[in-house]
């Protein structure tokens, strides 16, 4: 096999692949929701940063 | 054998810049969350805790690894994980989309230095490690030894990544295990040793200025945390849902790599001593202390191969590179970290500036990826544009150089030195109330939020146009 064939089905495979990725919507990989995400920022950087403060 | 084209292709799509499809992805909620661990739970984490015992105690010192390190992870994945997983894209690919196709090439540097210098600063550990456990039975090999155990590691590093990540996916079924036994036996050491306010009473090994040790210790986290960047979009384009891209990585990564830094910060204190090649010793005596010391020797081989394999597929990215046959592009990486071969100790002793230098580095790019991701794309971007570099392309921006983006990056960095200096420690204007970090972040985000609005939205870089796919017309694959 050379790698000159490979190359070109690489490239075949690129564009394949991108048209592909390019398709997902929000159902594909579920969507992290306004709610979660406040929820989420609150735990992982306000009570972090409270405890920062408050261990100074 | 040689491989069929379908399994060069799959192999390209795994460990290369193919984008991976939904269907290929291997890690659920419970297999990141392993990986993650085993990533997180590395033998640096003993390391970094001792950093922190140098300048504070033990409540103030768990405080900001623990937070340091959660917060870090948080403000370096947002967006480099959610984007790597929704278009199964490699790290530095994305980061096109933001930084420009040639300016990605830039932020590609300060991946290579991170991944150079934990390489680097890992296998002098091995190395000390193995120097003390030899001083031990009545040998000082001295600096030559740690010399040789550098330059050994490396042959092993380069060997491995050679055979393929089959033989790491070995290493790391060892090691993971090993590491958490031992993180689970020192802290029963630890506290057979001290109990709670005996530890609590220790003071800092070699505190520096009384205004700045907290903050340094906190930088210390910080700068932990924000050393996954490289590493983030390596994982998560394995994923396979939003949540458990971005969920996992600050439970392992960043609070779990937190506790597992306290072991160092406490044995640290207890031990009088930062560094984990002498204190491991004292903790667990002549038996166990010398087993740990072999375990976390094997450990920083294996995550030496690992980042060193990381770096030489980032190198990828640079056209003269790419047609590089594996064994001379891993090669290519391995020569900078050659310079620990010369001067093990020097850098060694240096390493807590490295830490924050990481912060440094990392801080102001994840802060422009986070306004330019969720504030200007709303979290969509095109990826045929990722692969396009024809000055056309959606993220060609000025001669393939996004330059508001780039400039903001970079004045983070310089702010941030010029608030604390990693390596002198000098310390200007409100760093002692708001971090070094915090104002390297919050400022660039800002500014770009303001230079993109003026510059770029509906003028260039593809802001707000199709995130259809378009033909290709010169691929940067």
């Amino acid at each position: 096999m050379s790698d000159e064939l490979f190359e070109q089905a690489l490239q075949v495979e690129l564009v394949k692949r991108i048209d592909a990725v390019s398709s997902y919507t929000n159902k594909d990989f579920g969507h992290i929701s306004k709610i979660e995400w406040v929820v989420f920022l609150l735990i992982g950087l306000f009570i972090p940063g409270l405890l920062v403060w408050w261990a100074a | 054998m040689s491989m069929t084209i379908e399994e060069r292709i799959r192999e390209e799509a795994l460990f290369g810049r193919l984008p991976l499809l939904k269907e290929e992805r291997e890690y659920s909620t419970r297999g990141i969350i392993s990986t993650g661990f085993t990533y997180a739970v590395a033998a640096w984490c003993f390391l970094i805790g001792g950093y922190s015992a140098n300048v504070v105690g033990a409540v103030q010192g768990i405080v900001t690894l623990v937070c340091g390190c959660t917060i870090g992870v948080i403000m370096s994945a947002a967006a480099s994980a959610l984007a790597c997983n929704r278009y199964g894209l490699e790290q530095i690919d994305y980061t096109k989309s933001c930084y420009g196709q040639r300016g990605a090439r830039l932020i590609l540097l300060f991946y290579i230095i991170n991944q150079i210098g934990w390489t680097g600063m890992i296998l002098v550990m091995f190395g000390k490690g193995v120097t003390n456990v030899a001083l031990g039975l009545g040998f000082d090999g001295g600096e030559n030894l740690v010399r040789m155990c550098v330059l050994a590691g490396l042959i092993v590093g380069y060997w491995v990544i050679n055979k393929g990540v089959h033989v790491l996916n070995v290493f790391n079924s060892i090691v993971f295990p090993g590491l958490l036994i031992v993180t689970g036996f020192l802290y029963w050491a630890i506290f057979k040793s001290a109990d709670w306010a005996t530890i609590c009473a220790q003071p800092p090994i070699a505190p520096q200025d009384p205004g700045l040790n907290y903050i340094l210790s906190f930088e210390y986290g910080l700068g932990a945390g924000f050393s996954w960047w490289p590493g983030i979009g390596f994982l998560t384009r394995n994923t396979d849902t939003q949540r458990n891209s971005l969920y996992p990585q600050v439970l392992t990564m960043g609070f779990g790599m937190g506790v597992v830094c306290c072991t160092g910060l406490l044995a640290g204190l207890v031990f009088r001593s930062y560094d984990p090649t002498v204190w491991m010793i004292k903790v667990g005596g002549p038996l166990f202390g010398v087993l740990s010391l072999l375990l976390v020797a094997i450990a920083n081989v294996s995550a030496s191969a690992m980042m060193m394999y990381t770096a030489a597929l980032a190198l990828r990215h640079v056209g003269m590179f790419r047609a590089l046959p594996w064994g001379k592009l891993t090669l290519l990486g391995f020569i900078p970290v050659m310079a620990y071969v010369v001067t093990p100790s020097k850098l060694y002793d240096g390493g807590s500036a490295f830490l924050a230098y990481n912060a440094t580095m990392f801080a102001p790019i994840s802060a422009v990826l986070l306004v330019d991701y969720f504030w200007l794309r709303r979290g969509r971007i095109n990826v045929s544009q990722v692969f396009e570099d024809d000055p056309a392309g959606h993220y060609w921006f000025w001669n393939g150089f996004n330059l508001p983006a780039l400039f903001c990056a970079f004045f983070g960095m310089g702010l941030y030195i010029w608030l604390l200096n990693p390596v002198t420690y000098e310390a200007h204007g409100p760093v002692r109330w708001l971090t070094a970090s915090g104002p390297a972040t919050i400022l660039p985000m800002l500014l770009y939020a303001l230079l993109a609005s003026l510059f770029l939205v509906g003028k260039k870089g593809g802001y707000g146009e199709t995130v259809e796919a378009l033909p290709l017309r010169k691929s940067n694959l």
